[in-house]
């Protein structure tokens, strides 16, 4: 396949917060002012625009995609909206991706906005509209159902705790304490977990990110604009996704396969081999602390239920073998849905530059990866990155 | 893929009735706040401009849409706009007819580069011209609550 | 580029600036309603349901006997071909105890958590799970794996609806 290189040459972001005054597209407008200055260039060197942002019933605005355009840049540019769940951060990017790798463009301003808080009393209540309306929505779920379900067929396929499990989160939140965004950055222990107020059982407040307001933003350029805008661009080698079927309850709930699909089309773009040894830095999506794991193991990052084992053993944190989540996470940093993918992609950006001050972690990663989750639970999308 | 099953009998399909059931509170933001403050506290119309791009916006906002820049000031304009399009309204937005129909006009606002859509007071359909120049009319103060519906509609200088 | 060399943006409010109106809001409650087409699978799926009985259908290419019904097979991507009556009893393939309510509010003192469980449904392909709810079980005894059995609505109550089942409880013995 012929195209362009593709490489990130900026980033911007603001904080992770629980309720902004800033409406999505006033945070749209600061992250993506800042990812300009960033890398030093105006709307007039931008000639594409890709824009994430997840379900329009979190701010009951229809056509969210047309509404935050003018904070994203989107005035008189060819502009287009991505929405896959919570994939979306992860997705908007891949998009962007190919409108400068099919050389149609040599440069794309990508970003993601969302403002969870306009949904009252708690955006958990626009989730019920992702169950089937006329199967499922009687019984009146909460999103926190599908997680609890999953989340405990994982332990018991693979005879998990959740004191293990809880780790994830202390790990996260301890790292967050590092990211000048970050919404929930705490020094907890295992007990702490333990002893939040359980919602649903094996879910406890403690094992799930929070609901945030936030946007984050890139600058993506062609090879021969990136090496005149930055000595250290930071390539997007490879970028997948992938679907599961929209029966959730039908698929192995143990296993992310969608995510594992989704890797594999990446590894393959980017050449990888061995994804164990060549994946040095990561940042799987953490919107529960099982999901890290959980994405570890889709990512083929660990085996089967092994992905547990490197946590205790100490493989993940940021000093360690294979960090994870070095920024925190949607478990520290907060969870404004799309924009915390793009916050994931930008960790590794600064990661594989040497620029993540307190959060980098040591040996000078070459190569690594981001990867969110979303939709029906059921896609992946996974970029993955070398410097 | 066609039809596996044919319906021979349409009063046999069935339906299953819901709703949505979410409300929304929304902040008005950096740029709407200073915007809707100065409509509600001193009856004046606050817009921002972008001195790069020299584009003055009408609300403010806070930041300018051609270039990203953050605009902290305001300008006041008068308020005052010449119509450059209209519409009649007949129907409420169940379809039941009006008692009265209302004139929604898009309206060019003095000293700035922006149109507001609000609707005609004072002003018989048939006399609606395009460039005629309208003022606002505001509710009394005691009455303002920093929304919309403090300016009750545009009527004819 | 380093993220501490710049002032972030987002500006954070309490809930108590809304409800003092230290900012300014408005308020909406979208008062849509919808009616579903309930289409030929899902429509023949909820009319067994109020006759007391469950209906799969199946895909005479992979075979699976899949529950809710559908008329197209996602698999092999072409029309499904039979219906097929399946049991009215299943096996736990997981659950959960659940104290928040669908609109994050928590139950009550008193009140049972909700028992969300994914359930295995006899007679359909091994994996065809369906969402509902246990009931007649303390939580603690709730086991992945675990038989269980429909309990119906009265047939005068029943209204097509998936909660003519009112839940799944354990089988004895």
């Amino acid at each position: 396949m012929a195209y362009q290189r593709v490489a990130i040459v900026g980033a911007g972001i603001t904080k992770f917060v629980r309720r902004a005054q800033e409406t999505g597209k006033e945070l749209a407008a600061q992250a993506s002012k800042m990812a300009l200055e960033s890398c030093g260039m105006t709307m007039d060197d931008i000639e594409s625009v890709s824009l994430g942002t997840a379900p329009d019933a979190f701010d009951g605005v229809h056509m969210k995609g047309e509404y935050l355009s003018d904070g994203s840049g989107g005035w008189r540019k060819p502009y287009m909206r991505q929405f896959v769940g919570g994939g979306t951060g992860v997705f908007a990017p891949i998009h962007g991706w190919y409108h400068v790798a099919s050389g149609m463009f040599d440069t794309c301003l990508v970003v993601c906005s969302e403002k969870m808080s306009s949904c009252h009393p708690h955006p958990q209540g626009a989730f019920k509209t992702i169950f089937d309306h006329t199967t499922e929505q009687p019984l009146n779920p909460t999103l926190i159902w599908i997680f609890a379900l999953e989340m405990n067929r994982f332990m018991q396929t693979y005879g998990i705790t959740k004191e293990e499990i809880a780790l994830v989160s202390v790990k996260n939140k301890k790292n967050a304490m590092d990211h000048p965004a970050a919404q929930l950055p705490m020094e907890i222990t295992v007990e702490d977990v333990m002893n939040s107020e359980t919602l649903a059982w094996p879910v406890n407040r403690l094992d799930i990110s929070p609901a945030s307001d936030g946007a984050a933003a890139i600058v993506l350029a062609s090879e021969h604009v990136a090496k005149r805008i930055t000595d250290k661009p930071v390539w997007i080698d490879g970028v997948g996704w992938n679907l599961d079927t929209a029966y959730w309850a039908t698929r192995d709930l143990y296993y992310p396969r969608y995510v594992e699909k989704a890797a594999r089309m990446a590894y393959d773009m980017a050449g990888i081999k061995e994804p164990k040894r060549e994946i040095e830095i990561a940042e799987p999506y953490d919107p529960f602390d099982y999901k890290e794991l959980h994405h570890m193991e889709g990512l083929l990052l660990a085996d089967r239920g092994e992905a547990v084992q490197m946590l205790l053993d100490g493989k993940t944190q940021r000093d360690g073998d294979r960090p994870m989540c070095p920024s925190g996470g949607a478990l520290g940093v907060g969870n404004p849905i799309s924009a915390t993918g793009l916050m994931k992609i930008i960790e590794i950006f600064l990661q594989l530059r040497g620029e993540a001050g307190k959060r980098q972690v040591p040996g000078n990663p070459r190569c690594g990866l981001a990867q969110a989750w979303g939709d029906l639970m059921q896609v992946g999308t996974v970029v993955v990155m070398r410097r | 893929m066609g039809l596996t099953e044919k319906i021979n009998r349409t009063d046999h399909l069935s339906y299953f009735e819901g709703q949505i059931p979410v409300e929304y509170v929304y902040t008005y933001g950096l740029g709407l706040e200073k915007f809707f403050r100065a409509i509600k506290d001193k009856g004046q119309f606050l817009a921002s401009r972008c001195k790069a791009c020299g584009v003055t916006y009408l609300p403010a906002r806070s930041f300018c849409e051609r270039c990203l820049g953050g605009i902290e000031d305001t300008v006041e304009v008068p308020g005052t706009g010449s119509v450059y399009s209209w519409t009649v309204v007949h129907l409420n937005m169940d379809e039941t007819p009006k008692e009265e129909p209302a004139i929604l006009a898009l309206i060019d606002m003095d000293g700035t580069d922006c149109r507001f859509m609000h609707y005609l007071t004072g002003v018989k359909a048939e006399d609606v011209k395009a460039g005629l120049k309208v003022k606002p009319v505001l509710k009394a103060k005691k009455d303002r609550v920093g929304h919309i519906e403090d300016i009750l509609g545009f009527q004819p200088v | 580029m380093e993220l501490e060399k710049f002032e972030l943006g987002a500006t954070p409010l309490k809930d108590s600036a809304i409800k003092e109106g230290k900012v300014l809001t408005v308020a909406k409650k979208p008062n849509l309603k919808y009616a579903w087409d309930n289409g030929p699978a899902i429509g023949r799926y909820l009319a067994e349901l109020k006759e007391g009985r469950i209906i799969a259908r199946k895909c005479n290419k992979c075979r699976r006997i899949m529950i809710p019904p559908r008329m197209f097979c996602e698999l092999c991507w072409r029309p499904t071909d039979e219906w097929v009556y399946v049991e009215d009893t299943g096996t736990v393939n997981t659950f959960s105890i659940c104290y928040v309510n669908w609109d994050a509010s928590r139950i009550k003192k008193g009140e049972k958590p909700h028992l969300p469980a994914v359930i295995e449904i006899d007679g359909a392909s091994p994996g065809m799970g369906i969402l509902h709810v246990l009931g007649e079980v303390e939580p603690e005894k709730i086991k992945i794996g675990m038989k269980v059995r429909a309990v119906w609505k009265k047939p005068e109550e029943r209204e097509g609806s998936i909660t003519d089942i009112l839940y799944f409880k354990p089988v004895r013995g």
